[in-house]
């Protein structure tokens, strides 16, 4: 494939979304394409699949070639069994009521026989490890099989170029490692890929990287070029392999992808500091000691939206003010319906959730919504006003809080969120980053004590991620109480005090964030993998350090 | 993608016959509800379902609906004996009268509501929505409409969700649709219709990229993958079912089956 000055702007933008792209790439080879949210990864995408300017109205300027030809004036459809595309949104993609339907409705559309689709789906369901799943229905499979459903369906229309568009962001740790296996593995990991992505980790795989930056290319090169340049990477949204922001700061070759650490670590083994390390450890021990009286407690509590079906099977807990607890485990654990308790939105089966001691069996969720903030994956599940400023003041307004006060919750709300300044915005026009801001406004804007966030950083890239998260961290400082749901470890790493580890709706571990990713059973178990530098540093320090900052702040100067 | 699904996925005496021949046997079991109102007969309807329920293993799907069944059994049934003033009079309590075939009538009636229900489920939970766009194909229906009218059920069920977690976003946030008098509760909904008719627009968006993307095109006839071959046990229900249809509107000709005949 031959991409050339390709140039794209969608009606009504204000600046190309993609601006003068050229790309090439060779039959076989893969590419990851990185960059920030709104940096035109998805646009190239698209426009790579032909669904632009077919289905995205604006202006569109340039050449894609494939096998020798342009694309240009082919339809989306007469492309099907020359380039597949699998998109970030599992569920959107996904319209049969059975798996082998799913998987066969593609070379059904292409005209192929039907002896050859029967073989293709056994095939296709085989390649991405879903044999003998043809009869069930794709709406009782996890997050990662549903993805590699998606998967499957794409490929069984055999096309020569597959697009992947941000397709594990939505994926917990085990579903992300098993995509990530699946897509390594296609055709003997000769098949041609072009791939967005936010995660270093998948753009680890052999292949080229791009990295785009307002729609123009901003850098390329191999894996191992560009994994090697953190702040090249930081610069552009992208998080950066931490362990190489460590050699960079002292002063050591950063590691490639499949690079030995060794020298490395022995390096970091001889610089660190055992005291260091102790005061480390004793501040976090002070941090957990400061949190305050308990401010949400569970007790033997379970719930069962239908007889014989078990989400949550007897929880005790007690979260305390001031903490920022992270709860984790796979897609299914039961961790949404469990911090739905939190405010009202399910309530017990069997046991008790309380709120400042209060039973949330008698307190309406109008009264606990005062007290706990709960802010929803996605943001447009609530967005509905006509300006940012209404968009926030919507819960102050119905708790019948007078009017000069609103002004002054709204102002606060906006600064805490950073987005003073935008308050006659129309707020579903924001990016999805923004969207979620404001999302974060509107509960915050009720002060509430206690912020309940479910899978916060779903769809966000890491500059966003970041800023959320310090955002949050401000909050708590202030006195908030913190929980999230989160599928990134880092952020767990990074950010909580406290670890709820969920597995078949019971709490399998309560520990530090720490702790746990020294524990490799309990990781394998609960399905979940630990950061790189934790891992690193458990293994080879005997010491588990969480972020490169920590690691930074144990080392001796030389 | 489907949440709300009746579909129960297993293979069952029902789930195997032919969706043409199971349109037919749920359109014979309407008949015979239409045909009577005698309550015995309906009983016997009403026994040949609960064996069509066991049968097909959708047992869970009238579980789910047992209270708007209930419901309707009962408000039809008290209704029906409250306004007909037939045969002779049973009770007398203040105004109200109740009369000896009014309420055997009332009865059927809502006997007659819950069979055709429940008639319905039967045919829903033993069906896929694919292999009911087959059957409804091979009666003629033209490939764009049966392709909508399946992408339609896979789309209310997604509604729901969405509507469900869009009510409890605003819930959260102090919205409280059921107080106030009528304009200000409609003027409540506008929270929630919005952001379901943002995000369902969204939806349909993505839906209709990931159709084009794998080739799906109005006017031009996939390569069938679901085969159904009419075998000797689809001819018999056929067969049966017409045979019962037919007698039933025989029998009900003849006077059978009625407490009222006028109704």
């Amino acid at each position: 494939m031959k991409v050339k000055g390709l140039v794209f702007t969608y009606r009504g933008g204000k600046k190309p979304a993609l601006d003068g792209v050229d790309l090439s790439l060779r039959r076989g080879e893969r590419m990851y394409v990185m960059g920030k949210s709104e940096a035109g990864k998805s646009t190239l995408c698209f426009s790579l699949r032909g669904l632009i300017p077919e289905c995205y109205p604006g202006e569109f300027a340039g050449e894609i070639v494939l096998d020798g030809k342009a694309i240009a004036g082919k339809r989306v459809r007469e492309l099907a069994g020359e380039i597949g595309i699998v998109f970030q949104d599992f569920e959107s993609q996904l319209f049969c009521t059975t798996v082998e339907l799913e998987v066969a409705f593609t070379p059904q559309n292409l005209g192929v026989p039907r002896e050859e689709i029967c073989r293709r789906v056994e095939r296709c369901l085989e390649l991405v490890g879903l044999t003998g799943f043809d009869k069930r229905d794709p709406a009782t499979l996890s997050g990662g099989e549903k993805q590699r459903l998606a998967l499957a369906a794409v490929l069984a229309g055999e096309p020569h170029l597959l697009i992947l568009d941000e397709v594990t962001s939505d994926l917990d740790p085990v579903g992300k490692n098993e995509m990530l296996n699946v897509i390594g593995n296609l055709h003997g990991g000769q098949q041609t890929i072009v791939a967005a992505t936010h995660s270093y980790e998948e753009a680890s795989q052999p292949g080229s990287i791009v990295i785009l930056k307002e729609g123009k290319v901003a850098a390329r090169g191999s894996a191992g070029e560009i994994i090697c340049k953190p702040r090249l990477m930081e610069e552009n949204g992208i998080r950066p392999r931490e362990i190489n922001l460590v050699a960079e700061k002292i002063g050591m070759s950063p590691i490639p992808p499949n690079g030995n650490p060794g020298d490395l670590l022995a390096e970091i083994g001889k610089r660190s500091n055992a005291r260091k390390f102790d005061e480390l450890l004793e501040r976090e021990k002070e941090l957990r000691k400061s949190c305050g009286q308990p401010i949400i407690e569970a007790e033997s509590l379970r719930f069962s939206p239908q007889k014989g079906k078990e989400i949550i099977s007897g929880i005790d807990l007690s979260i305390r003010e001031r903490e920022i607890v992270a709860i984790v485990g796979k897609n299914g654990a039961g961790k949404t319906t469990l911090i739905q308790h939190f405010n009202g939105l399910a309530l017990p089966t069997k046991g008790e959730v309380r709120v400042k001691g209060i039973s949330t069996k008698v307190t309406s969720p109008y009264d606990l919504c005062k007290t706990v903030g709960f802010v929803f994956q996605n943001p447009d599940h609530q967005i509905f006003s006509e300006t940012v400023r209404k968009e926030v003041s919507f819960g102050p307004r119905n708790f019948g809080v007078p009017e000069k006060e609103i002004e002054e919750r709204v102002a606060e709300a906006l600064a805490a969120v950073r987005l003073k300044g935008f308050e006659e915005e129309d707020p579903l026009m924001l990016p999805k980053g923004g969207r979620q801001k404001v999302a974060v406004a509107s509960i915050l804007a009720m002060r509430p004590e206690v912020l309940v966030l479910d899978e916060p950083s779903t769809g966000l890239d890491y500059e966003e991620t970041l800023a959320l998260m310090e955002l949050l961290r401000v909050l708590n400082e202030k006195g908030h109480t913190v929980v999230i749901v989160t599928h990134s470890m880092w952020v767990v790493a990074k950010y909580a005090y406290r670890a709820l580890v969920m597995s078949e709706g019971k709490i399998v571990a309560d520990t530090t964030p720490r702790a746990l990713f020294a524990d490799s059973s309990l990781l394998e178990s609960a399905g979940l993998t630990a950061p790189e530098i934790a891992a690193l540093t458990s293994r080879f320090l005997g010491r588990t350090v969480l972020s490169a900052r920590e690691l930074e702040c144990c080392l001796e100067e030389k | 993608m489907r949440e709300f699904s009746l579909y129960v996925n297993e293979e069952t005496l029902v789930s195997r016959i032919d969706p043409r021949a199971k349109i037919a046997a749920t359109a014979a079991l309407f008949v015979v509800a239409m045909s009577f109102n005698n309550p015995l007969y309906l009983l016997g309807l009403l026994l040949l379902e609960a064996w069509l329920v066991l049968a097909s293993r959708s047992l869970v799907n009238i579980k789910r609906v047992k209270v708007l069944l209930g419901l309707l059994f009962i408000f039809s049934t008290v209704m029906w004996t409250l306004f007909l003033r037939e045969g002779p009079l049973l009770l007398r309590l203040g105004p109200v009268r109740v009369h000896r075939d009014s309420a055997l009538y009332a009865l059927g009636m809502g006997m007659r509501l819950v069979a055709m229900i429940v008639a319905g489920l039967v045919f829903i939970s033993s069906t896929m929505v694919e292999e009911f766009v087959f059957a409804m194909r091979k009666f003629g229906l033209p490939l764009p409409v049966g392709f909508a009218f399946s992408l339609a059920f896979r789309m209310v069920s997604q509604l729901v969700k969405t509507a469900v977690t869009v009510k409890q976003a605003q819930q959260i946030r102090g919205l409280d649709v059921d107080s106030g008098g009528i304009i200000q509760r409609i003027r409540k909904h506008i929270p929630l219709l919005i952001p379901v008719f943002v995000y369902s627009i969204k939806s349909v968006d993505s839906l209709t990229r990931a159709l084009e993307a794998r080739g799906f095109r109005c006017t031009r006839k996939p390569t069938p993958f679901i085969i159904k071959k009419v075998g000797i046990a689809d001819y018999a229900v056929v067969a049966i079912s017409a045979t019962v249809a037919v007698g039933s509107i025989v029998l009900r000709v003849k006077g059978f089956g009625e407490v009222l005949p006028r109704l």
